[in-house]
């Protein structure tokens, strides 16, 4: 499974980045003249609304997608096990505090103030990152946490502390790789999920601004005119964040079984 | 136990506060109408004093009014707030249902043909974005076949809501198959661990009927962890229910908190995010109680 | 989506609105024929059938909120007053006659207006309230005070939405009734006719004596005096706004009290508002009618779009078609087929009596004098592709804007000269790249920005306040969720790059938009795009609302407009008052204050067996005239 998921995700990477080398198109302006053409020659895959060619327009909508997701990702799961780590590793009123914040921002829906922050700073790629990690890094921080409060009673954990290592090195020279397997895990689903808030982003038309494009609002322009029987137009970005979003979800599951076998191992 | 429920209490009250300084503070820095009118201060006051304002407000019932001399947020919360219940409830329901035994199924058979078809179908659900899942759903069973209607009952009342299956089976199906996805993934990981438990061994050694393992042992030990999936899921559900509400037109929750952010209604913004927040803070608190209650060593270990 | 203007601006009354798929017919008397109509794929028979009930879809997220014609800016929604109030309350004169947005004499409750010197004189007709009153001359001064009460320098609020300060009645000295049905107003200066009747006496609403209470059974004053309009003012404005109160209309006391064709008898907190005919009124109204009407609320055209095709459940008898859904019409013909998912309705096209086009920010210290510049805007509208946005995402659905007052639908106030020589500034990136170049531009055509590499005032010199080096780069803001608009702006920016003007373009929520180019600092934005303006209920495309230094129009300022618009107002006759027209709109056309932007139409779907007549670009609605056939 693993195998499959690291496939699908080489296999879109080289697509999305490598394919306009190839296949070169015009995404950047507009020929109203082209829109919503069926897909045939010359245009594989059909034409957008914009008259844009939908095969590359994927290529360049995977482009943000992929670096928004994995970017977010990223920076969700290092703020989270940061937070999670420190929480765990010092216990007591500061993780009481710590934990009552992330308990709090879970509390509040995401999608409040991903649409607050939005309205604040134009949605570019780098706002984007932040926002996206900014809500997202709570649930990892929940599990490294659980993780640190496991470890924190370990020998090794014990000893620097009985030796009066400094707290913070020891949150990350100890504490952090050894939770690294579960956030190993974590980092996948985190990209996954951050590519499909970044769509829904996109439907609530706050997701990136043109001349960018991500598979998100490609998507839902295909959604508003769902009935003119553009279908080309929500099959080509649909299958393609499908395929990403399974591929990240397959590859932290096979992830996660293979650090359970090798635990039962031990 | 009361030690226990008590802590757990004050914690959750902790929490609902800072939801409210959060999202007080994010409103702070958003353009928009001027919050000390809005919170009935004199303008220009201090951020703390207008927050402390607001909050002494609502700790006497009053959470503001949508507009000038217009309606209470309290009234629209409570026109809105049961409609978003039937949805979320049902939808909930529905995936329990389906995701419980799809789960153990997939983590007892995993490599059966319908094991992996399950897994796909998982899969997919869970890749897709509510807003995609339901204008195709409305496409094809909605508009396409006739067999459901493509918006949520508009009726006033919540008993023509529940009755009106036609118009509700399109905005809870979205919601459950979401819902289920995530579910039956989190299902199966839990059926798994229970599955290499050493009392699940033991049995199989004795030689009982796998059937009977899966029943007796597997679905019940996984049932705890689901109290916590519950629980703590709400305020997944409850965003799910944002992006479903609008795009089905039914003016639940989700809806009117969609339509006050775009507005920058900020009285709306805060009374319904408060909302949000105390249940979600209730969930995982109703979580954690009936998981000490199902599991005696959780409160020990966690005094 | 049409939108009011929003808290915190307090000029300007017309009703601004990104307008998408604003719904809003009427059946007028003396009309002047329908748009034109599609072909509808059932028959029906042509018999007139009494009675039945039609269920209309209002604009989306734009509900009926506010049943008090007194309504403060934040619910001054054309839902609100069209779909709503006018249907109860009538207003003393009705706009719209067929496609003209001019003053109906039939339905309007008085007399044309009588003017004498500074002496305006309103004779009302034998109209009668539900509870048997006859419609009086106080219930006008009702009105009248209650404006004078609210509308204080003091007061500094928004009570009524359609107040400009300075203007009415802040314009008039006296009024007064001669007898019950005859009322006599004096003005503060000498102002045109046409004026003072489609741009003032347009806002007024007789109010009922059976409103001047202060409490239920308590009788108020404000019909005698301005001093007892407050506690009338509260209460009335208490009892208007729901969800809470919306379920009280039904059979309030208060809001039953009608003198339009119709009563409501029930609405939701949801805001869905039924109404039933009104037997005592006295206008005039078809022979056979329905006698229910509902209005249906929905959050999206989506939402509106997916009930339509569903004839199941909730039939939407009178809706809209999104243009993003309509089948592009035919060459050469204006109304195009439905698409093959809607059956059963057949399709009618309204071009709302409204102006489109997008502000520079004047007044902003950056890009200000450049905007300041008039070759630099005639560039600018060069890179603005009209007709491709009217035959791309509007469907075919949209009519090309070439100067301050709209050409269609064609009004005596349009310049004939104007409308003969057509757009003059279609699309061409080779002409904005000319016009640039020659005044001390270094045009970049290959991924560049453009900068200034001549400064000075004089010819082949970028102009004043530009300093050598600046570069065309720009940001824009607009209203997200209209799906044309957004094709549109792309368009633009992709246009604009071939001539090296970097152009930034954010969508935000219409509000945003709004609220930022009407109330924002100087430097806060530089290009707005929300949409359009509609003239209601400021039924004269006179521009002292648009370009008299308002932020409606970027804070545009120019002494010979100003002095031109001066003119339109003061005109005493109608053929001088379109002289007067004509002048001004011939100059700024030129000018290009603004970016022109073309108009989008309303495509009004209706059950096949729902007569509903030929439409208003008003956008009222008279459900009176409406009939099922069989």
């Amino acid at each position: 499974m693993g195998s499959a998921a690291v496939a699908i995700l080489v296999a879109m990477f080289a697509f999305c980045f490598l394919g306009p080398l190839v296949y070169h198109t015009d995404q950047v302006h507009v020929f109203f003249k082209f829109a919503n053409l069926s897909p045939g020659a010359g245009h594989p895959l059909g034409t957008d609304a914009d008259g844009d060619d939908e095969l590359g327009r994927v290529m360049v909508g995977g482009q943000a997608s992929l670096e928004v997701g994995i970017a977010a990702g990223l920076l969700a799961a290092f703020l989270g096990s940061l937070w999670g780590a420190a929480s765990g590793y010092f216990g007591g009123v500061t993780d009481a505090v710590m934990m009552r914040i992330v308990d709090a921002g879970i509390a509040i829906p995401t999608i409040v103030v991903l649409l607050l922050i939005v309205t604040i700073y134009r949605p570019t790629e780098p706002v984007l990152v932040l926002v996206i990690a900014a809500t997202s890094w709570l649930s990892t921080a929940r599990l490294v946490r659980a993780e640190a409060l496991a470890l924190r009673t370990r020998e090794y954990v014990q000893m620097v502390r009985v030796m009066g290592g400094a707290s913070p090195r020891a949150v990350l020279r100890h504490i952090a790789p050894n939770a690294l397997g579960t956030i190993a895990v974590n980092v996948s689903f985190q990209i996954g999920n951050a590519i499909l808030i970044l769509a829904t982003l996109s439907y609530l038309g706050l997701g990136v601004q043109f001349p960018a494009v991500d598979w998100g609002n490609m998507i839902f322009s295909a959604v508003q005119t769902i009935s003119s029987g553009y279908w080309w137009q929500i099959v080509s970005p649909g299958v393609a964040i499908m395929l990403v979003v399974v591929a990240f979800t397959m590859l932290g599951d096979a992830l996660r079984d293979g650090l359970k076998s090798k635990s039962r191992g031990r | 136990m009361t030690a226990f429920l008590a802590r757990r209490m004050l914690q959750a009250i902790a929490v609902v506060i800072l939801v409210t300084l959060i999202v007080f503070t994010l409103l702070e820095l958003a353009p928009g109408p001027d919050r000390a009118a809005v919170v009935g201060t004199a303008a220009h006051s201090q951020f703390l004093v207008q927050y402390l304002s607001w909050l002494g407000q609502v700790l006497h019932g009053n959470l503001g009014v949508v507009s000038a001399g217009g309606e209470s947020v309290a009234a629209l919360l409570a026109t809105s707030l049961p409609r978003t219940l039937i949805l979320v409830g049902f939808s909930t329901l529905i995936a329990l249902a389906v995701a419980i035994p799809a789960g153990i199924f997939q983590a007892a058979r995993p490599s059966s043909v319908t094991g992996h078809g399950l897994r796909v179908l998982t899969y997919v659900f869970y890749s897709m974005p509510a807003f995609v899942l339901g204008s195709v759903l409305i496409l094809f069973l909605g508009v396409g076949a006739r067999w459901f209607g493509a918006e949520g009952p508009q009726y006033a009342g919540l008993g023509q809501v529940i009755t009106d299956w036609r118009d509700l089976t399109l905005p809870v199906l979205t919601l459950a198959l979401g819902t289920i996805a995530i579910f039956a993934r989190y299902m199966r990981s839990a059926a798994a661990d229970s599955l290499d438990e050493e009392y699940v061994e033991a049995a199989r050694a004795r030689g009982a009927d796998e059937r009977r393992v899966l029943l007796r042992h597997v679905l019940r030990n996984s049932l705890v962890p689901v109290v916590t999936l519950l629980g703590l899921s709400i305020p997944q559900i409850l965003g799910g229910a944002l992006v479903v509400e609008s795009l089905f037109n039914f003016p639940g929750v989700g809806f009117q908190i969609w339509q006050a952010a775009q507005n920058h209604n900020v009285p709306v913004i805060l009374g319904f995010t408060l909302v949000f927040g105390v249940g979600a803070a209730i969930g995982s608190l109703l979580a954690d109680i009936a998981y000490a209650l199902l599991d005696p060593r959780v409160r020990y270990a966690r005094a | 989506m049409r939108l009011t203007r929003t808290r915190g601006s307090r000029r300007g009354r017309g009703v601004l609105g990104v307008c998408c798929a604003v719904a809003g017919l009427a059946v007028v008397v003396a009309a002047c024929g329908p748009v034109g109509s599609g072909a509808s794929s059932s028959t029906v028979g042509t018999t007139p059938t009494n009675g039945g009930t039609a269920t209309y879809a209002t604009i989306p997220g734009l509900s009926a909120t506010y049943i008090f014609p007194f309504t403060p800016g934040a619910d001054f929604s054309a839902t609100n007053s069209d779909d709503l109030q006018y249907l109860l309350y009538r207003p003393l004169y009705w706009f719209g006659d067929g496609t003209q947005p001019t003053l109906n004499p039939q339905l309007s409750l008085a007399d044309p207006p009588t003017f004498n010197g500074r002496t305006v004189t309103i004779t009302l007709k034998p109209y009668r309230w539900s509870n048997g009153q006859p419609v009086t001359a106080e219930n006008v001064i009702f009105w009248i005070n209650m404006e004078k009460a609210e509308e204080t320098a003091a007061s500094g609020a928004d009570e009524y939405g359609g107040y400009v300060a300075g203007t009415f009645p802040d314009n008039i000295t006296g009024w007064r009734a001669i007898n019950t049905h005859t009322l006599v107003m004096t003005l503060r200066g000498s102002y045109g006719q046409a004026w003072f009747t489609d741009n003032e006496l347009s806002q007024i609403t007789p109010l009922p004596s059976a409103w001047d209470v202060t409490a239920s059974g308590t009788k108020g004053g404000c019909e005698r005096a301005i001093s007892g309009c407050q506690a009338v003012y509260n209460y009335l404005t208490s009892a208007s706004v729901g969800p809470a109160n919306p379920v009280k209309w039904g059979g309030s006391p208060i809001w039953s009290v009608v003198d339009g064709p119709w009563q409501v008898t029930s609405a939701t907190a949801q805001n869905q508002v039924t109404m039933r005919y009104n037997t005592m009124y006295s206008g005039p109204a078809a022979a056979n009618h329905v006698d229910t009407f509902i209005l249906e609320p929905f959050a999206s055209e989506q939402a509106e779009f997916n009930q339509l095709q569903d004839p199941g459940n909730n039939p939407v008898d009178v809706g809209y078609l999104p243009t993003v859904d309509a089948p592009v019409p035919a060459a050469g013909s204006q109304v195009g087929s439905n698409p093959v998912s809607l059956t059963n309705y057949k399709l009618t096209v309204i071009y709302p009596w409204m102006l489109s086009y997008y502000p520079y920010n004047w007044q902003n210290p950056t890009v200000g004098p450049i905007f300041s510049q008039l070759y630099f805007r005639q560039a600018f509208q060069s890179l603005q592709d009209q007709e491709g946005v009217v035959s791309g995402p509007m469907h075919g659905y949209g009519k090309v804007t070439i100067g301050p007052v709209t050409d269609y639908p064609v009004t005596p106030y349009l310049s004939r000269s104007l409308e003969m020589q057509g757009d003059q500034w279609t699309l061409d990136p080779s002409r904005a790249d000319r016009l640039l170049s020659t005044n001390g531009w270094h045009v970049s055509t290959t991924g560049g920005t453009t900068f200034c590499a001549h400064a000075g005032t004089g010819p082949n010199e970028c102009g004043a306040g530009i300093k050598v080096g600046t570069k065309l780069d720009f940001t824009m803001i607009y209203a997200a969720g209209v799906d044309w608009m957004e094709s549109a702006v792309k368009e633009l920016v992709s246009n604009a790059s071939l001539v090296g003007i970097n152009i930034t373009a954010t969508s935000q929520p219409t509000n945003t938009v709004v609220s930022t180019a009407l109330g924002g600092a100087p430097d806060s934005w530089e290009l707005a795009e929300w949409g359009s303006w509609t003239y209601s209920p400021d039924f004269l495309p006179t521009g002292e609302e648009l370009f008299m230094k308002s932020p409606f129009g970027g804070f545009y300022n120019n002494p010979t407009n100003n002095a031109d618009i001066e003119k339109t107002l003061t005109a005493q006759t109608t053929s001088t008052f379109d002289q007067s027209m004509h002048t001004w709109q011939v100059y700024l056309a030129k000018e290009l204050p603004v970016v022109w932007t073309p108009n989008v139409a309303t495509l009004v779907e209706s059950a096949d067996n729902l007569v509903i007549g030929p439409q208003s670009s008003t956008l009222t609605i008279n459900p009176e005239d409406w009939y099922y056939v069989k």
